[in-house]
């Protein structure tokens, strides 16, 4: 068996070998380098995309010092004496990513757990489809019902003037970002060796205890990237946040203050701006924060994934 | 076999490139700006259009800033403002040798809107000068309304009312700015939504947009001085009443002086009125 896998592999080799060591420029390496031409457009792409927005960015210090970037207030639109403090922009997306995670986490991991778990196979079709058709609703559209079904009732439950808070925002946020949680913990628990739960069923340990102590704690490092994915999608998120976070630039003191994300904030004043000025640049500089963070996301996922293989 | 299919495919993804780049040839005129003309400047085109056929309108809106920025990028014939040019942008077009030629096309009251069950009919520009710009106003009974929580919603920063409205009433100095927690809505339409079901709220909008409306919201009265008599927005000398512009890249001609020779003509400011703003004439006497 494993004797036809290794002559197979090494006939493989060969035929590559045999196909790069051709001298002549063929119609078929052609073709090989159209190919890795398209699989290298996302690397261009990244490189591309980091220059540009460092690029219109950065002249932003050449009339401004970092500390009014990190300045309480942000009121870009005076033609003079502006202000482009981003606080109080910060703020808002870190007040949204901790509520919907808050949220969205538990949910998730726990939904992963009965999906992979407990679920008959047909049960877990079912739900993963759905989970999936979550995931494809266009985020205008969750914006839309947030904006005529949640506000109104966070605005009813906590007895609000208006329902146009932080907090209306990252219960849609939440829901966004849990089928990547879903998903990515889903595998991460899959992964996780059937011996683990042989081992400790076999030592007298109820289900619920194997699901709880045992795999979920193998599952930890698969959990945290969950956590770290569903992040990023929630720092990105900018229609729904656009439309229900009421836009008013302050400080949150509470989820039931009004925010102004720092996506919203790129939206709503990139189609105004006059180009190549100070303001304009200091949106390129919140857009480039924003690819940071998610950036550093990512990296610490690959770092851990890589880890554990 | 296989590579001649691979030979296909490559040309046709090549000469599928080069054929979205053509046109259809019809003449056409591209209109961005203002959020508040939008709906009348878009019953212009439908108008026009009917008239002169072959000629295609596109508008959009996205407010005026939006659109003023379109002309100096060349994207768009014209623009739409709600208020004049800034100085930045000016100079904006003059890098780029762009002429801006200012038309006022009509007027617009701009209305300020409150819910239904405020007992209040007017207000005065000092008292709505507090109520946008001081973040320590937060019951109306401050500003001498019943016993109420106070919900200030505005425009965002791209809309042409938003610095209207803050050049008039606020004030034109460094100093004078929106107070940070004024709820920043996307357009006209949204204002009025949210107006409709706060109790304690306070909104701006065209007055294009309150006809229709007037069941569900109050339009209050203005008065400029305490010693003013308030006005409604119909009256001819309502204070928050600012031109309306088309902006254009040095004299228009051609399709675009069609364009806005009819939108000044009489049927065009016919438009106007039955739009709910105020025609040229009417304003300028």
């Amino acid at each position: 068996m494993s004797q036809t896998a290794n002559t197979q592999a090494a006939a493989t080799v060969e035929m590559r070998r045999a196909l790069a060591g051709r001298k002549v420029f063929t119609f078929d390496q052609g073709i090989k380098y159209f190919f890795l031409f398209n699989a290298s457009i996302a690397i261009v792409a990244v490189m591309a995309i980091i220059a540009f927005l460092l690029e219109q960015g950065l002249p932003f210090f050449r009339e401004e010092s970092a500390a009014s970037l990190l300045g309480r207030r942000w009121v870009p639109y005076l033609d003079t004496g502006a202000l482009y403090g981003i606080i109080p922009l910060a703020a808002a997306t870190a007040w949204a990513v901790v509520l919907s995670m808050l949220a969205a986490l538990p949910m998730g991991v726990c939904a992963a757990l009965y999906i992979s778990e407990i679920a008959g196979p047909k049960e877990r079709t079912f739900l993963k489809n759905f989970i999936e058709i979550l995931a494809s609703f266009p985020s205008v559209v969750l914006g839309f019902f947030a904006l005529a079904v949640i506000a109104p009732l966070v605005k009813r439950i906590f007895d609000l003037p208006s329902g146009m808070t932080l907090l209306t925002a990252s219960i849609v946020l939440s829901v966004m970002a849990l089928p990547t949680v879903i998903s990515v913990s889903e595998d991460a628990i899959r992964n996780v060796p059937m011996s683990y739960r042989r081992a400790s069923l076999a030592l007298g340990a109820s289900r619920l205890a194997t699901l709880w102590r045992v795999v979920l704690p193998a599952a930890k490092s698969g959990v945290i990237a969950a956590l770290m994915l569903g992040t990023g999608r929630v720092v990105g998120e900018t229609m729904a946040v656009l439309m229900v976070t009421g836009g008013s630039p302050v400080i949150p003191a509470s989820p039931l203050s009004a925010g102004r994300p720092m996506t919203a904030t790129i939206a709503s004043e990139m189609g105004e701006v006059v180009y190549g000025s100070t303001h304009y640049s200091a949106l390129f500089l919140i857009g480039s924060i924003l690819l940071f963070i998610t950036l550093g996301i990512n990296l610490v996922i690959i770092r851990m994934t890589a880890g554990r293989e | 076999m296989i590579r001649k299919m691979i030979a296909i495919i490559f040309l046709s993804v090549l000469t599928g490139t080069y054929l979205v780049g053509c046109g259809d040839g019809q003449e056409s005129i591209k209109i961005e700006g203002s959020d508040t003309m939008l709906n009348l400047t878009t019953k212009w085109a439908q108008a026009f259009k009917e008239k002169h056929g072959n000629i295609k309108v596109q508008v959009s809106g996205g407010g005026s800033g939006k659109g003023i920025k379109a002309l100096i990028n060349k994207s768009v014939d014209f623009s739409m403002a709600s208020r004049k040019m800034k100085e930045k942008e000016v100079e904006a077009c003059k890098k780029v040798n762009i002429e801006p030629v200012e038309h006022i096309v009509a007027y617009d009251g701009l209305a300020i809107v409150v819910h239904k069950d405020n007992p209040l009919d007017e207000i005065s520009f000092a008292t709505l000068k507090k109520i946008y710009s001081d973040r320590g106003i937060t019951n109306w009974n401050q500003v001498g309304g019943p016993d109420m929580k106070l919900v200030v919603f505005g425009r965002d920063s791209s809309s042409g009312t938003f610095v209207y409205f803050k050049e008039k009433v606020i004030g034109k100095k460094e100093t004078d700015q929106y107070r940070d927690d004024m709820k920043r809505t996307q357009g006209n339409a949204q204002i009025l939504d949210q107006v409709k079901t706060t109790r304690g709220g306070i909104g701006y909008v065209g007055l294009g947009y309150v006809e229709g409306q007037r069941g569900s919201v109050k339009v209050l009265k203005v008065r400029k001085k305490a010693s003013d008599t308030a006005l409604a927005p119909e009256h001819r000398d309502y204070p928050l009443c600012r031109p309306l512009h088309f902006y254009t890249n040095g004299e228009p001609t051609g399709n675009i002086k069609a364009f806005i020779d009819f939108a000044l003509s009489e049927e065009g400011q016919k438009i106007v009125e039955e739009e709910g703003f105020i025609p040229k004439k009417k304003r300028e006497g």
